[in-house]
């Protein structure tokens, strides 16, 4: 991340994220159509309600969208506010919306965080449905499926700090099991600013690659303008996927009073603490808490920890592998090898074959001196994808370490015997020479020489020659 | 009997102008004196019609314009009102109205939802494209 | 009792011979009248006959085949509901408002969906995109509004129950005028359910009737909390039509009736004399009677339409003729809903939108919208003020008699002025009342009772002290 962030120090990038997710419910918000709408013919999930028929009113909120909502909210660290909140009608016209108001409540909890960046709050709303508008069609389906947006603060300092940002979010409301399956359903509106400038909205970016885009096209984009002597005045763009580049909207479109009402159909709502204190006894540990608690308990080290954190089925693996190995060696090879193999083939830990098991075979054998580091990280990108016992493996790839010193010597006396020069080299005080015998000693074993052992071997017999 | 005494009102106008007269009386309006600015100009209403997408005709965008003008110079009475700072929002005093979430019932007229869409095409409906 | 009587009629005799007098009268009369926009008497029809083969095995449901008109902003499915205007002229509802539900479960039998001043915007009854609806009592004359084609056809015999809805004195105006019958629930008692939003905070379904009996009856079947409705409440345990029938004269000398002077300022003189002569009745009969004050009255208009305008405006967002209603279509997605709307809309409709589309908007809400809410709880604490020393407010329920057809300019404040003496009611969410008491230059006056929020049977013995004090039933 730092480096990444130095790229970017003399712009003074101010980007803040408005990030809708769809919360995991059997029902949609206001009515008793299903939420899971992805399979079904178009306008074939609808009912009076979620269509805005003439006369149709909301139901109660889903108890369930509510609770998962405020599951997220703890879990971020956030408080809820002390009074009762309302829903809200926030009225624009657009073919997607059958009453042509949304509606969104007012924050329900705020000023948490997460990987460092402030969580200012956290609402619920209702989904509108699908208009495409290439080719004039609308599809109400999705209409009222529960939607938790949540706003972040402007801190976020590079496209790819968004980017892992997301990903992380992305992964810990999994986790938690309170968002909808299909990942990468997210929807953002990005908002930018550069050098102090005015906030650029980019709205309605559908994928996590398409934040990361849009903000590395805004970047050059205002980047540009700036240098061309003009002015960046704040206004509303949108997001277009095929070409990767974001648009201004029509000034129409993006006159916005929103004219919000509480929505009268809807009575308040009122969170006791009591009923958050019930959610957050039977929530998972918090990233937050459990950062503290690895650098205390295990005295790891802080960058060991966010890598392990940012993933929770990660760090929750890394904790299992330390009820049989050594933690700094767990983290280690938790944080490091096996997240970056896992980010290279696009994999999580739950969606990988690898577990707990795997990871403390393999520290096994490497204290045992059976597996050479270098060879460790074959051993993990081969559990990654194959999920294969590491005895088997290391059996199949032959990784077993040469450890037994008859074994040893007699490859050595082989090698010295093959190369003279070398040992002359050596007796005449050349260190590197030492070296090069080394070398050979590991070729004509496939690498699988013990070193420390072969260079001690090697160095007394050739003193013992000398 | 009490409320004999209601018989013994002034006015015997007709109530279109009694009403007025209770307006009048309480708004401190002077004859063709307003003391109250002119709220509505011609740019107002074209905003409100947009927002409110009404393609007004030029002879409904006057007429409105004046009777809006009327209408809330009449109804800014309420300014004498000693309000505290709590809107009533709501009536009832219920809150918490919260549904349990449980297996969907799909709606079993749906058919009867779609007959009343106006332009469908491979159960879409039809609506004019955004470029 | 004139219903309670008619039932057990019904039971010895026919439900379907009733249902077709009902049409024969329709067929003969409504052509003048005008109460209906949609009739559905095949439908009534069928209905008779299974409640008729219900009543064999007395399994029929309360309402034992009465026949009910319901105003067509109320969801019939299968039926059209137009809501008076011509954004919906070709409307078909797909489903049941929870009223109809209720009444249907009730055996009560539908036989069409009554005419109303456009989206419920109106006083007179004559807004309708379907022409107006002439007050039975005298066809020159307006039958008030904006229930105007549920109190008609009970006034014309066209049936003997309406459904109707109240937001500001839909159904407390055209039954004065037409010299029914008629109840605006406490907010919250009834399921809104299915009726098509206007105001939402002000509104709800409520019954008309010919007398006293017919009111509870169908309002027993009505009220009750509803899970499609989260601003329902419990109502009070207790049938309303015990409750009336068991009401007998010597109850009235418990009753404390308040009357307030702000309700007689500016009413007709010969309606005035009317109502007092009849609180003087009320007087000799044993209650109570003393005069309070309603000092916020003179507000109760702007903070009344300020409301409604907002809500309105809000409710009326979802005509842009996608999913139904009137379409125009057009080059964008803009110009296509702006001249639907614009196409579809009447006048008043139009007004209210444009005014709550402004009061609503940020550089002006402060001042319209949300001082209006704040002073709409100065109308509610004069009521409780009230309530606590006495059980109901008695008064006019109209400033004025009916006024001929055409004769009200379209003025709107004059129009508005019209509801001075209903809207507090509404924004307040009590109960209130109004029935006919006499007749005025050969045209109905209505006397009209408030009572605190659910307090429905205090309201209803109130009626039938009235209805006794008239020498009624």
């Amino acid at each position: 991340m730092q480096l990444h962030e130095d790229k970017y120090k003399d712009l003074n990038l101010k980007i803040g994220l408005e990030i809708h997710v769809q919360l995991k419910t059997d029902q949609k918000i206001f009515c008793e159509c299903s939420s899971d709408y992805i399979n079904s013919p178009p306008n074939n999930n609808i009912c009076p309600i979620c269509t805005s028929q003439p006369g149709s009113k909301p139901m109660g909120v889903n108890e369930r969208a509510l609770e998962n909502l405020l599951k997220i909210g703890l879990f971020l660290g956030c408080k809820a506010y002390e009074k009762p909140f309302y829903v809200q009608r926030k009225h624009y016209f657009y073919p997607d919306l059958p009453s042509n108001y949304q509606r969104t409540s007012q924050p329900i909890l705020g000023n948490g965080s997460f990987m460092g960046v402030g969580i200012w709050e956290i609402h619920i709303e209702e989904d509108p449905g699908r208009y495409e508008l290439r080719e004039g069609k609308v599809d109400l389906n999705r209409c009222g499926v529960p939607l938790a947006e949540i706003v972040t603060a402007p801190e976020i300092k590079s496209p790819e700090y968004a980017r892992e940002f997301l990903r992380d979010l992305l992964l810990s409301l999994e986790y938690l099991g309170v968002i909808r399956g299909e990942s990468g359903s997210i929807r953002a509106d990005v908002n930018i600013s550069i050098m102090g400038g005015n906030r650029i909205e980019i709205k309605n970016v559908n994928s996590v690659r398409g934040v990361y885009k849009a903000l590395k096209y805004e970047i050059v984009r205002q980047k540009a303008v700036l240098q061309r002597g003009g002015t960046i005045s704040m206004e509303t763009r949108h997001f277009d996927e095929a070409s990767m580049i974001t648009k201004t909207l029509r000034k129409k479109e993006t006159v916005a009073d929103y004219r919000y009402i509480p929505d009268p159909d809807l009575v308040p709502i009122f969170i006791s603490s009591d009923r958050l204190n019930e959610i957050e006894s039977v929530l998972p540990e918090s990233p937050h808490n459990k950062k503290k608690r690895f650098m205390e308990e295990y005295s790891l080290g802080e960058e060991i920890t966010d890598a392990l954190i940012s993933d929770l089925y990660l760090a929750d693996l890394f904790e299992e592998v330390t009820s049989k190995s050594n933690p700094l060696e767990a983290g280690k090879w938790c944080a490091t090898e096996l997240k970056r193999r896992l980010n290279e083939k696009n994999l999580s830990v739950s969606t990988s074959k690898i577990n707990a098991k795997h990871i403390s075979d393999m520290i096994g054998f490497i204290e045992r001196g059976e597996l050479s580091v270098k060879n460790a990280k074959w051993i993990i990108e081969d559990a990654v994808d194959t999920g294969k016992d590491i005895t088997l493996l290391m059996k199949e790839k032959n990784f077993y370490q040469i450890n037994s010193e008859d074994t040893l010597i007699k490859i050595i006396e082989k090698v010295i015997q093959d190369n003279p020069k070398a040992v002359s080299d050596f007796n005449s005080g050349n260190q590197n020479a030492l070296h090069f015998l080394f070398g050979k000693v590991v070729n004509e074993t496939e690498g699988r020489a013990e070193p420390s052992k072969t260079i001690k071997l090697i160095r007394e017999k050739l003193c013992a020659v000398s | 009997m009490i409320f004999l005494g209601l018989l013994k009102t002034e006015s015997s106008q007709i109530i279109r102008e009694t009403f007025i007269c209770i307006f009048k009386s309480t708004t401190l309006k002077f004859e063709g004196v307003k003391m109250v600015e002119t709220i509505i100009n011609e740019n107002t209403i074209e905003r409100v019609s947009e927002i409110a997408r009404l393609k007004l005709s030029d002879k409904e965008k006057i007429r409105f314009r004046d009777e809006f003008e009327r209408i809330l110079e009449e109804f800014s009475i309420i300014d004498e009102i000693k309000v505290g700072d709590k809107e009533l929002y709501y009536v009832v005093e219920n809150v918490n109205v919260l549904r349990e979430d449980s297996s969907p019932k799909p709606f079993n007229k749906i058919n009867d939802i779609k007959n009343n869409f106006n332009k469908k095409e491979d159960e879409f409906i039809v609506v004019p494209r955004n470029l | 009792m004139f219903t309670k009587d008619l039932i057990d009629n019904l039971l010895s005799t026919s439900i379907e011979e009733n249902l077709h007098k009902k049409v024969e009268e329709i067929k003969k009369r409504d052509k003048e009248i005008n109460s209906f926009i949609t009739l559905g008497i095949e439908e009534a029809e069928k209905a008779s006959k299974e409640i008729e083969n219900k009543i064999k095995g007395n399994t029929q449901g309360k309402l034992s085949g009465l026949v009910i008109s319901i105003k067509d902003n109320i969801a019939v499915s299968n039926l059209r509901m137009t809501c008076g205007s011509k954004v919906l002229e070709n409307y078909v509802a797909p489903y049941d408002a929870t009223v109809t539900n209720l009444i249907k479960k009730q055996d009560g039998i539908i036989i069409g969906k009554c005419n109303m001043d456009e989206f419920a915007c109106g006083s007179d009854g004559t807004s309708s995109y379907f022409g107006p609806t002439k007050n039975p009592r005298n066809i020159e004359y307006v039958p008030g509004g904006s229930s105007s084609g549920s109190a008609a056809s009970v006034a014309a015999d066209f049936c003997d129950l309406s459904l109707g809805s109240d937001t500001g004195g839909s159904i407390r105006c055209p039954a004065s005028f037409c010299g029914v019958y008629g109840f605006k629930p406490s907010y919250g008692l009834v399921s809104r359910y299915g009726l098509s939003d206007m105001a939402m905070s002000l509104e709800g379904p409520g019954p008309f009737a010919k007398d006293t009996y017919g009111i509870a009856l169908l309002l027993d079947v009505i009220a009750g909390k509803d899970s499609r409705d989260t601003v329902t409440v419990e109502r009070e345990k207790l049938s309303y039509t015990e409750t009336v029938e068991k009401f007998n004269d010597s109850d009235i000398k418990k009753m404390k009736i308040a009357f307030a002077k702000e309700f007689f300022e500016g009413v007709d003189e010969g309606i005035k004399k009317i109502i007092l002569d009849k609180i003087g009745d009320l007087e000799s009969l044993g209650a109570k009677i003393e005069e309070v004050s309603m000092p916020n009255l003179k507000y109760a208009i702007p903070i009344y339409y300020l409301v409604v305008f907002s809500e309105f405006s809000s409710a009326m967002s979802k005509f842009d003729g996608f999913k139904y209603g009137h379409y125009v279509g057009g080059q964008d997605i803009v110009e296509a809903v702006s001249s639907t709307r614009e196409a579809a809309m009447g006048t008043e409709v139009k007004r209210r939108v444009l005014l709550g589309t402004f009061v609503t908007m940020e550089e002006f809400r402060g001042k319209w919208y949300t001082k209006a809410l704040k002073a709409r709880s100065v109308i509610k604490e004069d009521f409780k003020r009230i309530f606590n020393s006495y059980d109901l407010l008695i008064g006019p329920t109209m400033p004025t008699l009916p006024w001929k057809i055409g004769e009200r300019i379209s003025d709107p404040l004059s129009m508005y002025s019209a509801d001075i003496l209903t809207v507090s009611a509404n924004l307040a969410g009590i109960c209130a009342s109004s029935q006919p008491i006499g007749n005025l230059k050969q045209l109905p006056v209505g006397l009209q009772l408030h009572a605190d929020s659910l307090c429905e049977s205090k309201l209803l013995k109130g009626m039938r002290a009235v209805e006794i004090a008239c020498g009624g039933m």
